[in-house]
């Protein structure tokens, strides 16, 4: 079943087309990563679906019935992690998890059980008492998944939630998000650190300009942007006539020279290093010293949504 | 609802901005009132008139009226005498005493027939004017009351002599000098300044608003990430909103019973005798105010400061037409009163300060009602221009 189902949303701004008949599919217990560049629609995706926002056309169906601002029945089976830390300053950790929480549950008893163990999920036993002021940043985020998540729901967003977090405490987010969707939890995750979208996603989608530009598992993209090995080599005074033979191999896409390295974008291939060797041998250069790896999630976003700069 | 109730209410309570202009904020300014307006009270209600008598041969002569001056200068004194023997010292006194805080009213003298002749005061005096004039008021009828008097006795003597020798005749005299009877023809006595605590009254419970306003502001997506973030939430709009109604009425309210509780019994302020009635209008006070917060606190797309900005300046402004601000601007503020009286019906602070008015000083309740009904249609219209703004459920940006 398709926990959800976004089809030809549209979303305008005025005259900025922010959502351009944007689709969209998760299945239950995916761990599913929404990418894009800034000003893409991803947060504006999201803000339509959970009916914060109006939209100009479309359809949304969340746990395969039509959503509404109004279906708290279905608002109450969501949880969500804003990309801002929104809780109260003035109430304590254990009271701003208490107060969100009990948006979702009524009874005081099973909240109080969902608040101990969101507390112990986000490791925050040691920081009840404290007010938001008092925490840094990193149990400020911790916080804020906690609020959105203690309610255990069937449905997770969250929208860039390590953002200026450190690594240990990113890593803990990241567990915790992995620990959720085993226990059942269908996960949407968007953030512009590509090695964590890559690390617990297992599928993603890449949108830029209110569309959807790719979408599949991990290894499906980097096969759809054809990059098989990135390679890299120290060669000191290269001439331009090898760099260029070097760029005219069938197994080479892309050939940059600059400073002392040599950067190579190649197709999938078995002996992608040493027929460049070969090639690079006839011009009496010899590599110092040579890196070859393949593609990240980070060079297939590039390769779909390009090198611009964006705001 | 219960849940958003008491952690709205916490959060209230914890917000020290609330607490400064709700709570604080009324007790300072009592206690400086207190220290401002000690001396006010007492200036107005236990002063005798100063008058200066010419104890000169016709006064000496006089057959009564040397015994009356001594009558209301002696026990219950409503003058305090100063004799001097002739016209002229009586004028050096006047003049030396003009420009005095409290000076000298005028001065009596005997005529050739023995009755009393008042020669008051004159100058510009800005400051306590009214009151010379009322004391003059007073002196000249005591001293009309005193001719009348003698006039009929002497009257009653020359025609029918043998009168006097009837003890019911002089029993019948004296009584007729009690046909004036003092009465209160307000319920409680008229006290200069508690005016000023009303008017204080009036603004403090339009800076409950603030509650409110806080609240309400908060639940808007629009406004702020913790807006967005509870509005996506699973439970209904209207809960929440009746949460945050209920929670910042309650605080509004306990601010204002506090400032209410500190002026009556620190303070000492005279709010007569009408305690449930007294708390009733803070009640109704503190809805007005709620209403008018989360009017304020809805408006869409300007930030919680700005809004405190907007609510200071309506509070400041209603403040002024209540006579908080000193004796020139309440006189402004009467004068507006006089020539707009609709101005009156559409001001908060004056409604709060007029019911308080109403308990102290009439005697039924159905003043003080009038004042509730329109503080509670403020209340309405208030809640229905903000229910505008947050009925809405989705935004077309944030």
């Amino acid at each position: 079943m398709d926990v959800v189902e976004v089809k030809n949303l549209v979303k305008r701004y005025g005259s900025t087309l922010a959502l351009d008949h944007f689709n969209m599919e998760i299945k239950q217990g995916e761990v599913f990563g929404l990418l894009g560049p800034n000003g893409s629609g991803k947060t504006t995706a999201i803000n339509c679906i959970l009916q914060l926002l109006t939209y100009d056309k479309g359809e949304i169906k969340l746990f395969g019935e039509p959503m509404s601002p109004t279906r708290y029945d279905l608002k109450k089976r969501i949880g969500i992690v804003p990309q801002n830390v929104a809780v109260f300053e003035e109430l304590n950790v254990r009271e701003n998890i208490n107060y969100f929480c009990g948006l979702y549950v009524s009874d005081a008893k099973r909240r109080k059980e969902c608040v101990d163990d969101a507390i112990e999920f986000t490791g925050l036993q040691d920081y009840t008492k404290f007010r938001p002021r008092k925490l840094s940043g990193g149990l400020l985020r911790r916080l804020n998944i906690a609020c959105g998540i203690a309610h255990k729901p069937e449905l997770a967003f969250f929208d860039e939630p390590t953002v200026a977090v450190d690594p240990q405490s990113r890593a803990s987010i990241l567990q915790g998000i992995l620990d959720m969707n085993k226990a059942g939890t269908t996960v949407v995750y968007t953030s512009h650190y590509m090695e964590e979208v890559e690390e617990i996603c297992s599928r993603i989608m890449i949108m830029d300009k209110g569309r959807t530009l790719a979408i599949g598992t991990n290894t499906q993209l980097k096969v759809m942007t054809g990059i098989g090995e990135r390679i890299e080599m120290d060669i000191v005074d290269l001439p331009e006539a090898a760099r260029a033979k070097v760029q005219g191999l069938e197994c080479v896409q892309r050939a940059e020279y600059e400073g002392k390295t040599l950067r190579i974008v190649c197709n999938s291939g078995q002996h992608n290093v040493a027929d460049i060797l070969e090639c690079l041998t006839v011009f009496g250069a010899h590599p110092g010293r040579i890196w070859a790896e393949p593609p990240t999630l980070n060079d297939v976003f590039l390769e779909i949504t390009g090198r611009d700069l964006r705001d | 609802m219960a849940n958003t109730f008491k952690y709205v209410l916490l959060s209230l309570l914890r917000n020290k901005g609330i607490l400064v202009w709700g709570l604080a904020f009324p007790i300072v300014l009592s206690c400086c009132f207190m220290m401002m307006f000690q001396g006010l009270d007492d200036v107005a209600e236990g002063s005798t008139i100063r008058t200066v008598v010419v104890e000169d041969a016709a006064y000496e002569e006089s057959v009564a009226l040397p015994q009356f001056i001594d009558a209301i200068s002696s026990e219950d004194a409503i003058l305090d005498v100063y004799s001097v023997e002739n016209e002229q010292q009586a004028k050096d006194v006047l003049n030396d005493s003009e420009n005095a805080e409290d000076p000298y009213v005028g001065y009596i003298t005997a005529d050739s027939a023995g009755l009393p002749v008042v020669h008051l005061q004159g100058g510009n005096r800005s400051n306590s004017a009214s009151m010379i004039e009322v004391y003059q008021s007073i002196l000249v009828t005591l001293m009309d009351s005193f001719c009348n008097k003698n006039e009929i006795i002497t009257s009653l003597m020359k025609d029918n002599p043998a009168l006097m020798s009837d003890p019911a005749f002089i029993e019948s005299l004296i009584a007729s000098a009690n046909v004036t009877e003092k009465i209160d023809v307000t319920e409680n006595a008229p006290r200069e300044s508690v005016r000023y605590y009303f008017a204080l009254l009036g603004m403090a419970s339009m800076f409950g608003a603030q509650a409110g306003l806080v609240a309400v502001g908060a639940l808007l997506p629009n406004t702020s990430a913790l807006g967005a973030r509870r509005a996506l939430g699973g439970t209904s709009r209207v809960r929440s909103l009746f949460g945050c109604i209920l929670a910042s009425w309650l605080m509004s309210f306990c601010c204002l019973l506090v400032a209410f509780l500190f002026m009556r019994y620190a303070v000492g302020v005279d709010f007569g005798t009408r305690n449930l009635s007294c708390i009733a209008v803070l009640a109704a006070s503190s809805l007005m105010a709620t209403a008018l917060g989360s009017l304020i606190g809805s408006i869409p797309k300007v930030s919680i400061g700005a809004k405190s900005g907007i609510l200071t300046g309506i509070v400041c402004f209603a403040s002024f037409f209540a006579g908080l601000y000193g004796q020139p601007t309440m006189q402004l503020a009467d004068d507006i009163a006089v020539a707009f009286p609709a101005s009156q019906y559409i001001n908060p602070a004056v409604q709060v300060s007029q019911a308080m008015f109403s308990l102290m000083y009439y005697d039924t309740l159905i003043p003080c009602m009038q004042h509730l009904a329109i503080l509670a249609i403020m209340a309405v219209v208030f809640f229905l221009v903000a229910a505008r703004f947050l009925g809405r459920q989705r935004y077309a940006s944030l």
